[in-house]
């Protein structure tokens, strides 16, 4: 049974690879779009929340003949700076954002920038001034990065992402970072 | 950032603009392949543009005073028909090369030419060390003024914008070059830490007050003009857009004879010009026993069709207004075409606006814990998704309604409790709103208009934790006394609920009127 399920999703696989590269179409179609996420914290904000994992999700619209609107969620958590230990603390976000890329190249490989902005659920738990203070927050999300897009076939691609972030979330203690992405995409042939 | 430096960066635009007009005399005679010179004894300064409808082109016709001057009037080779305009060709080495001069003149003005008394105060001496702590801190609002947040920002946006807009690139590409000159302004262009209301009011402000300038500078340049009109349309063209004059400049496109943009000249273009008082009561506490009396000149100007609108700025208005009194610059309005949908075609239309509203009428404060302002003030860049509509009535007159909401970027409004030491005596922060326009039309005036709109804002800067419920409702009466000029009543309140986490709330309105007479400059 195993055996057979496997055939038939190697089978479509194949299927739409075939087809899809049969086309001589733009790379740059409408994509959904996984990455898992490593981000190093900067500034004041680090001293406590050194870095941070996470995974996003998105939806990717093109426009001819540079352009992506990407518009993503996930979840991100903040890890405790060694040596630092509050008990119980946690910090996780739920980001909502809208943005895009702009793509140098429409081939194989592509080059990009990419600029996103939106909203981000903060989730709290502190103990940092002794006591246990849970909170939930709603802070203006900023970001602007480097990528590269390779296209595997015409319906699967890889991207990696470099990014710079600033968060915001106190005035002194802002969620400034670099973040590195590494994704896959699905692609939707037109 | 603070005042001075924003002073620096508007310096260093008029000394480009200046730079650019001078040069432009100076290559106007260089690129072209004859020049004549001949002398005229015509002694009046003429300037209104000239508009023909044949061509459909604007002229603008100068003579210069006087003195028994000489005119130059440039022979132009033959139209080139195969000609691929600068502009309709992506130019990204020449605007980046224009950001990089947009950043450096007020950058190296402040620098090496401007005097500090202390050099500590020098934000100009950046270097990897301030780099790196403002990657590391992150944006923060800043504590600039109202003028400079929301005029010198948005201009020095616009020169940012038409770096791209002049190089070939479309409005939305345009308006991340006018957001990428900001973000590294901000980011490297000082040793503050960079301001976001900053990237706000210049990048999305700058592509506001940019598209428009970029379509004005294009309407007032002609191409296909030679001799002395075309020297004075490229110096007009010069003036209201300086990048773009500079573009045309290195590209040789001043001295060059070809077609016109298609869109050069609107369906409908109206100026108009009004003079008149308003009164308002300065204190807001509803006893009306503190009114200012002050003279009030307003321009506006309406370009293009919003019902047919499709091209980001195909249609747009813009105001401003200036008092007699403190603050001079008090109005400064406009609202620009992204997107649309007709519903019914120009009857109904689903449209979004780029807004930027700037009001100032703070005409005194005091520091200290009690009420810091008379007064209000608000600012925005905003967007406006809306349904616009028009029901005709007669065979010119309709009734135009617009009912929407705003969706504010970046909004401003005074905090009671609160003055930064560079002067600034208001929050930020983003908000939501509604908005409502009624008007009585008829072929070039509103007879009768009500407008209310209303907002809310959250601060995100310090003091944190504000909120502010505005409201902006006015009566405006129009009587055409001949078919170009009115005589207008304009009547209405501004009123404001603020709530502060830890002082009182406060409540403010203040009533205004306004008397004056207007009329027609220019009417396509």
């Amino acid at each position: 049974m195993k055996r057979s399920f496997g055939l038939a999703a190697v089978a479509v696989l194949c299927g739409c690879l075939v087809s899809a590269s049969a086309q001589e179409e733009s790379f740059l179609n409408n994509r959904i779009m996984v990455d898992v996420l490593y981000k190093r914290n900067l500034g004041n904000f680090s001293s406590v929340w050194s870095n941070a994992l996470g995974a996003y999700v998105g939806y990717g619209i093109a426009f001819p003949e540079h352009n992506l609107l990407v518009v993503r969620t996930g979840v991100v958590s903040n890890s405790l700076r060694d040596g630092v230990s509050y008990e119980g603390a946690s910090s996780t976000l739920i980001p909502v954002h809208i943005g895009g890329r702009y793509y140098f190249a429409n081939a194989t490989w592509m080059p990009y920038v990419s600029f996103m902005n939106g909203l981000n659920l903060v989730f709290e738990n502190t103990n940092l001034e002794g006591d246990q203070k849970s909170r939930t927050l709603v802070k203006y999300a900023w970001e602007v990065g480097v990528g590269l897009t390779v296209n595997l076939s015409r319906v699967i691609a890889l991207d990696a992402r470099a990014n710079y972030q600033s968060y915001f979330y106190q005035t002194d203690a802002m969620m400034t970072g670099f973040e590195y992405t590494l994704g896959l995409a699905w692609i939707f042939p037109v | 950032m603070n005042q001075t430096h924003a002073t620096a960066r508007a310096a260093g635009g008029l000394a480009l603009a200046l730079l650019l007009v001078l040069t432009s005399f100076v290559a106007s005679g260089q690129t072209v392949s004859s020049v004549v010179f001949k002398h005229s004894g015509r002694s009046v300064l003429s300037s209104p543009a000239q508009i023909s409808d044949g061509r459909r082109h604007v002229s603008t016709a100068l003579t210069l005073a006087g003195r028994s001057s000489s005119n130059v009037v440039l022979a132009l080779p033959p139209g080139e028909e195969d000609y691929v305009p600068w502009e309709a060709q992506k130019h990204f080495w020449v605007g980046a090369g224009e950001i990089a001069i947009l950043e450096f003149i007020p950058w190296a003005m402040a620098r090496w030419i401007r005097h500090w008394e202390d050099p500590a105060d020098n934000w100009a001496k950046v270097s990897s060390s301030t780099w790196w702590r403002n990657i590391s801190m992150g944006w923060e609002y800043d504590g600039d003024n109202f003028v400079t947040n929301n005029f010198s920002h948005p201009y020095h946006g616009a020169l940012f914008f038409n770096a791209g807009r002049a190089n070939g690139y479309d409005f939305w590409e345009s308006t991340a070059w006018s957001l990428t000159g900001s973000a590294l302004w901000e980011y490297f262009g000082e040793t503050f830490r960079p301001a976001f209301n900053d990237w706000i009011y210049t990048g999305v402000g700058g592509a506001n007050l940019g598209e428009m300038i970029y379509r004005l500078s294009t309407l007032v340049t002609d191409n296909r003009a030679s001799g002395s009109e075309r020297v004075w349309s490229e110096i007009f063209g010069t003036l209201i857009n300086p990048v773009r004059g500079f573009t045309r400049l290195v590209s040789g496109e001043m001295g060059r004879n070809f077609e016109n943009p298609a869109w050069r000249t609107p369906e409908d273009f109206l100026i108009t010009f009004d003079a008149g008082t308003r009164v308002m009561d300065k204190n807001g506490d509803k006893e009306f026993r503190d009114k200012e009396l002050e003279g009030l000149f307003a321009f506006d100007l309406y370009y293009g069709n919003a019902f047919k609108a499709r091209e980001p700025f195909s249609s747009f208005s813009l105001g401003m207004g200036i008092a007699s009194n403190e603050p001079h610059l008090t109005r400064l309005i406009s609202s620009g075409h992204l997107l649309g949908w007709d519903l019914e075609r120009n009857k109904h239309r689903l449209a979004v606006n780029l807004d930027f509203n700037y009001h100032n009428l703070i005409k005194d404060f005091r520091q200290g814990i009690d009420s810091t302002y008379r007064g209000y003030l608000f600012g925005e860049a905003s967007i406006h998704p809306h349904l616009l509509s028009r029901f005709r009535i007669g065979e010119q007159t309709s009734i135009v309604t617009s009912l929407g909401f705003s969706l504010a970027m970046m909004a401003a409004t005074p905090n009671d409790y609160y003055i930064d030491v560079e002067g600034r005596l208001y929050d930020f922060g983003p908000g939501i709103g509604s908005n409502l326009f009624v008007a009585l039309r008829g072929e070039k005036w509103d007879y009768v208009a009500l407008r209310y709109r209303g907002g809310w804002l959250w601060t995100q800067t310090e003091p944190s934790d504000s909120k502010h419920h505005i409201h902006v409702l006015g009566l405006l009466l129009q009587y055409p006394l001949t078919s170009f000029f009115v005589f207008g009543v304009d009547a209405g309140v501004y009123w404001r609920e603020s709530s502060y986490e830890n002082f009182p709330d406060v409540y403010r309105d203040h009533p205004f009127v306004r008397v004056f007479f207007k009329t027609a400059v220019i009417d396509l």
